[in-house]
């Protein structure tokens, strides 16, 4: 880091210098490629099933401790059920759901949120008008109609959140189109004869790239905790079937005597979403050329 | 047969509908460029210089609107033209560029890529595209355009942003070029490299330039005609040369007394007394009448019509002589 900031200050700056990956961008591309190939191959990696109850080892804390198992690193729930085999098959879920979900929602709020604020007119009231919508309902409730009209099964409750959260980006976005639409550039490409996709595509959306990763990585923690709220309602993956938002849910009641049971999925929910922030972070600074030096 | 100017403005008005009335930005401005004439736009702050630039490419933005008017190129008239048709004017035959080089170019391609983006769109194949906006840099003068054509905009300084727009604009080889206060926000000894790249270009081309400008400096340097905008309306128009000469319309005179002159030193600037008038509720009668010296009675009556004092010089004052 030394040299590097000693030799701008001795030189011009550099012309082209691609950015160096970071201990930002190899921690998260790390952690991330760990979580999602421990979530992929749960089946080989687990010690127990997931669901099965041992009552007679339950509420057993991790190994490390006094009354720990070996044969239960991170010790048992109130069920007897391993938890470090729950974390590793929660994985699949809690990721896959979180990460389709937010694609979902970016790729519906992006487009929208683009088309209202670079059309204007009427594009926009309408767009806008049913953002406010979704925004004044609650969306737990809106969800929880959906998918008691759809039923409970893992694409529908992707659906219903990607479908929930898409206001976020098309708020964000949108606001941002309408300062970047006014930027000489954006004229000036229009005054070169440009078509409005490409103007869109290739004027608009990179310039506004930066606050939209930044609400994907925040959304992608959000959706975590959203489905395990769904789960909590009986709306979302339907239990047995373990997913970290769940676990931390129930392992609430035990908090004062079983620590171990929220804690460890909590740790992989933060784990997971401190990952995702420090990829984006530095996929922000990558993306912008001014910050290539 | 006569060949038709390459520009004819006739009448044009352009309006801005808002919640406190209809703003006429410009009101019946005409002129026409001839092939490879520089016609020269001057008027201060608001008085519908970029509009009129804006009208031509029909990019007013909402809700201003093109009210009334006509604006042949070679003979084909822009504002009946479907929106498609416009388009391909746009991308092909007017060139426009921009006065703020900070906000002109897209920050996230390098300016080789914007460049060879534009050359594209008019055929031809990547790699020959990529040579071309080495090209057009090295047209313009970016030194070392090889090295610089990877480079993004914010790590050219500010003159060599404005040739990398003019390169940007001149790709498709357009017959006019539009220039708005290309070179207000540069530095003066800037200035005088990009006027005299505009100069060259324009000759070696045989262009049409329609330069927007606050400044007569620039229009000395660089046009052939100029015409004086206020409030809206043209009040005088002719050669360069004789209007620095011998300028009829009071609002032309205050103007080039305002430049500063070795033999004022010390003195302060001169400047025109009051404010243009709010374009929302114009004046009966002539509206520089509120900061003329010379104003007469008529005057506040009646608005004086563009005439033609002597062969392609005009003016609208009854007073001037």
């Amino acid at each position: 880091m030394t040299d590097a900031a000693v030799a701008t200050d001795a030189l011009p700056a550099p012309a082209r210098v691609r950015p160096r990956p970071s201990f930002r961008a190899v921690f998260g591309i790390t952690v991330l490629l760990l979580m999602s190939a421990s979530a992929l191959l749960a089946p080989r990696l687990a010690p127990w099933d997931p669901s099965r109850q041992m009552l007679l080892k339950r509420l057993r804390p991790p190994a490390w401790e006094a009354r720990g198992l070996r044969e239960h690193p991170l010790g048992t729930d109130h069920l007897g059920r391993d938890i470090l085999s729950r974390i590793l098959y929660g994985g699949r879920v809690s990721l896959g759901v979180s990460l389709s979900s937010v694609a979902l929602a970016a790729t519906l709020g992006v487009g929208l949120g683009l088309s209202a604020g670079f059309f204007g007119g009427r594009t926009d009231a309408i767009i806008m008008r049913v953002v406010d919508v979704f925004l004044a309902v609650p969306y737990i409730l809106l969800a929880m109609g959906v998918v008691f009209a759809l039923g409970p099964s893992l694409l529908n409750v992707i659906l219903v959140m990607g479908a929930t959260r898409w206001v976020q980006f098309a708020r964000i976005v949108r606001a941002d189109v309408l300062s970047i639409r006014e930027r000489e550039f954006v004229v000036g490409a229009r005054a070169r004869g440009n078509r409005a996709p490409r103007l869109l595509l290739r004027h608009v959306l990179p310039n506004a790239l930066t606050p939209i990763i930044v609400v994907a990585t925040l959304e992608l923690a959000f959706m975590i905790i959203y489905e395990s709220a769904l789960s909590f309602l009986g709306l979302g993956v339907q239990p047995p079937t373990p997913t970290w938002g769940w676990m931390l849910a129930d392992g609430r009641n035990y908090i004062a005597t079983a620590w171990w049971l929220a804690t460890f999925p909590g740790l992989a929910i933060m784990l997971t979403v401190l990952a995702v922030n420090l990829l984006g972070d530095w996929l922000r600074d990558a993306l912008d050329p001014r910050l290539r030096l | 047969m006569i060949v038709p100017p390459l520009l004819e403005v006739s009448g044009l008005r352009t309006e801005f509908e808002t919640a406190r009335g209809t703003i006429l930005a410009v009101d019946g401005v005409s002129f026409t460029i001839e092939r490879g004439e520089v016609l020269g736009l001057v008027g201060e702050s608001g008085c519908g210089k970029s509009v009129t630039s804006l009208s031509i490419l029909r990019l007013v933005p909402p809700p201003g609107r093109v009210a009334a008017g006509r604006i042949l190129l070679e003979g084909e008239d822009l504002l009946a033209k479907d929106a498609e048709a416009m388009r391909r004017v746009r991308g092909a035959r007017i060139g426009m560029v921009f006065q703020e080089p900070m906000t002109s170019l897209n920050p996230v391609f390098s300016i080789g890529d914007q460049i060879a983006a534009a050359a594209l769109a008019h055929g031809g194949g990547r790699t020959a595209a990529w040579r071309r906006a080495v090209e057009m840099l090295q047209l313009v003068q970016v030194p070392s355009a090889r090295e610089r054509v990877g480079d993004y905009p914010h790590q050219l300084s500010g003159g060599l942003r404005q040739r990398a727009m003019l390169a940007l604009a001149l790709v498709s080889g357009p017959r006019l070029l539009i220039a708005d206060e290309p070179t207000t926000a540069l530095d003066v000894t800037i200035q005088a490299q990009i006027l005299d790249l505009l100069r060259r270009l324009q000759a070696e081309r045989g262009m049409s330039v329609l330069m927007i400008t606050h400044d007569l400096g620039v229009v000395a340097e660089l046009c052939h005609r100029v015409a004086v905008i206020y409030a809206g309306r043209i009040v005088e128009m002719g050669p360069v040369a004789r209007i620095f000469e011998r300028p009829l319309h009071p609002y032309t005179r205050g103007l080039l007394r305002c430049l500063p002159h070795p033999s004022r030193f010390g003195r302060p600037l001169f400047s025109i007394e009051g404010v243009p008038p709010d374009l929302r509720r114009t004046p009966v009668g002539c509206r520089f009448a509120p900061r003329c010296p010379d104003v007469i009675e008529s005057c506040r009556r009646v608005e004086p019509a563009l005439t033609e004092r002597e062969p392609g010089h005009s003016v609208a004052c009854p007073v001037s002589t």
